[in-house]
């Protein structure tokens, strides 16, 4: 047992840990970006007079207070945003044009920012209390959306429109060429296509072009430059994110919307799979990921062993690559459906669900994993896991009589509190 | 030759670079309305701040906010101060006491959401050292398990290095309180870290043994 006494090693080590992170510093946009927040509140703070105490008004009435707070609760709900610019030029009262050697940034009042890269023209066409819509005329824009409860932003770059709840990216829109381009840094954005009727869902780490005027539109991993190209009419296979680790390129024709796979050259794998549960027990998961990626993927997992492949799926799911988790259980739940990592497999399929927000296949995972092995190690996570999911998707009442099992199963589990609450027990 | 009196007049007076003042005299630059102070303190401060809040509430998006939050606090607050040198104290109780109250509004967040702990907030960025990252988010979910004041004991007293007098002026409390909280807040950690968080309980083991592998 550790030494509890305050001038222990451990601690010492561990304090040290923890500080060497907490004064990691930050760059020195962000810190420009914080100073300037800084600035231009102290620039408001000097205009505001000074505050009344609130103590007498309280003492006057409660009543009367907590009718005045709830007025001011509603009216700064409805208040919408307000903005200010830096640099650039403004040609009208909503027009935002960055010089063509210099940036121009616009800070709105809830922190989000936007800068104009040099040459840019944006136009703030609408705000609200909780987002607003800018449009991208020419050039780029890169975005800094804070993060709000129902949170609403829209970026239109021709007739491509991005949903944004929370998110950093750069967008980008050439009138010219009548090419959009948008790197995501940061969360993940919805862009509307003007092409079909589906959306397509961009994520953190990927790069999203498309282009009027030859009808393609491109998503591509960033990390590992593997692309998959569609055609025209096509934007649902954009979607489809699980393909984006497929070794195989998808491409459909403009002219039918049937497609076809073409086989990428096979490339051999860079560190055997032999070495990646070594590698993995050593905490090395981004070197796993890395060597799985530079190689042939699905010819790796087609025939790695299945404790291979589980080591794979646990470097990914520790180094935040769900889609490749996913890939490496399903390719072991599909070759070694007798195997000891069968059952484990299906368990962390859930968990990888879950953690996508794909709650219902989250919880047939789960559920799955209980047929199989209703007193497996999982099973006391499996169980909490269907509750979670159950709750999230269908609320508490739904997810009651999974809680309440779990208590009659676990008595002594981890998940007892969420447990409890969900099956209304103190 | 002496320069004539004309021409000493035109002489540029260079204006004492504020880098260079005292925190009392940025604070009175700032209670007179002068908007460079306002940078000067940002730039001597905002990292002791943000390294304050991050090792208490994580790396989530929430801690730039709360570090605006924390200077614009002392920007209202400048003009009753009772020492202006006591700038970094000031501002580092601010940060604590804002971190105790934003601890207390996640907890009741978590009750009522009914939100496992580890769905609040990124607890770091991306890190080189995998065992180190592994090791701190296991820190990060056993702390957000304890009352704000004993996470904030540890954290002051541990990562922060605080004295336990300025830990217990900080939070506002007596000097046995924290060495109490502080205590069991070490030992509710070597507890979870047995029970259910491997990544934290070798690395507290290893460095039990004085190891430094």
């Amino acid at each position: 047992m550790t030494d509890a006494s305050s001038d222990h090693p451990s601690w010492k080590r561990l304090g040290e840990l923890a500080r060497s992170v907490a004064n990691a510093p930050v760059s020195a946009s962000q810190n420009a970006t914080g100073r300037m927040r800084l600035m231009v509140a102290a620039a408001g703070a000097r205009r505001i007079e000074p505050r009344v105490s609130l103590r007498p008004l309280l003492a006057a009435g409660l009543s009367a207070a907590i009718v005045g707070v709830a007025a001011l609760v509603y009216q700064w709900q409805g208040r919408p945003l307000t903005y200010e610019v830096f640099g650039g030029q403004r040609f009208a009262s909503n027009y935002v044009g960055a010089h063509a050697s210099a940036p121009a940034k616009v800070m709105f009042s809830d922190g989000s920012e936007i800068d104009a890269r040099p040459g840019s023209r944006l136009r703030i066409d609408e705000t609200r209390s909780n987002g607003a819509r800018v449009l991208i005329e020419r050039g780029t824009a890169a975005a800094r959306v804070k993060h709000r409860d129902r949170s609403r932003w829209v970026f239109s770059a021709g007739p491509f429109d991005v949903r944004v709840i929370g998110t950093k990216f750069d967008l980008d829109w050439d009138p010219v060429g009548q090419v959009v381009s948008l790197t995501l840094h940061e969360g993940a954005v919805e862009v509307a296509s003007p092409v079909g009727q589906s959306h397509c869902i961009v994520r953190a780490g990927q790069r999203f072009r498309a282009s009027l005027g030859d009808g393609s539109m491109t998503l591509e991993n960033i990390a590992d430059t593997q692309r998959v190209a569609v055609g025209r009419n096509a934007d649902r296979a954009v979607a489809s994110r699980s393909e984006l680790q497929a070794s195989a390129a998808v491409e459909l024709t403009p002219t039918t919307k049937h497609h076809t796979v073409r086989e990428e050259p096979r490339r051999k794998p860079v560190a055997k799979p032999s070495s990646w549960s070594k590698l993995v027990r050593r905490g090395e998961f981004q070197s796993v990921v890395d060597a799985a990626l530079a190689g042939d993927i699905a010819a790796t997992l087609a025939t790695c062993s299945a404790a291979e492949a589980r080591a794979l799926a646990d470097a990914a799911r520790y180094t935040d690559q769900s889609e490749l988790a996913e890939r490496a259980l399903s390719a072991i739940r599909s070759r070694f459906p007798d195997s000891r990592h069968s059952g484990a497999a299906g368990f962390l399929l859930g968990r990888v669900n879950e953690t996508r927000g794909r709650t219902a296949e989250a919880d047939r995972w789960y559920q799955g994993y209980l047929d199989e092995a209703p007193s497996g190690e999982y099973a006391a996570d499996a169980l909490a896991g269907r509750m979670r999911a159950v709750f999230a998707r269908s609320g508490a009442e739904a997810a009651r009589p999974i809680a309440r099992e779990y208590l009659e199963r676990f008595p002594q589990g981890v998940h007892l509190r969420m447990a409890r609450r969900l099956a209304g027990q103190p | 030759m002496p320069s004539s009196p004309h021409s000493l007049h035109k002489t540029p007076v260079r204006r004492f670079p504020q880098e260079r003042l005292s925190d009392g005299e940025l604070v009175n630059a700032i209670v007179q309305g002068d908007s460079d102070a306002v940078g000067v303190v940002w730039d001597r401060y905002s990292a002791l701040v943000r390294s304050v809040l991050r090792s208490s509430l994580g790396f989530s998006a929430d801690v730039e906010d709360m570090l605006q939050e924390v200077f614009i606090a002392f920007l209202r607050g400048a003009p009753r101060m009772r020492s202006a040198d006591s700038l970094r104290a000031y501002l580092v109780g601010v940060a604590v006491r804002r971190v105790m109250g934003e601890l207390r509004r996640r907890r009741v967040r978590r009750w009522t959401m009914l939100l496992p702990s580890d769905e609040i907030g990124d607890v770091l960025p991306s890190h080189d050292d995998v065992e180190g990252a592994q090791v701190l988010r296991a820190l990060d979910r056993v702390l957000d398990r304890m009352p704000a004041r004993r996470r904030m004991a540890f954290v002051l007293r541990h990562v922060q290095g605080c004295e336990v007098s300025e830990a217990a002026a900080l939070l506002g409390v007596s000097e046995s309180t924290v060495k109490r909280e502080a205590r069991r807040a070490r030992a509710s950690i070597a507890t979870r870290a047995e029970q259910s968080e491997p990544w934290l309980w070798e690395y507290l083991q290893r460095h039990d043994r004085g190891s430094d592998d």
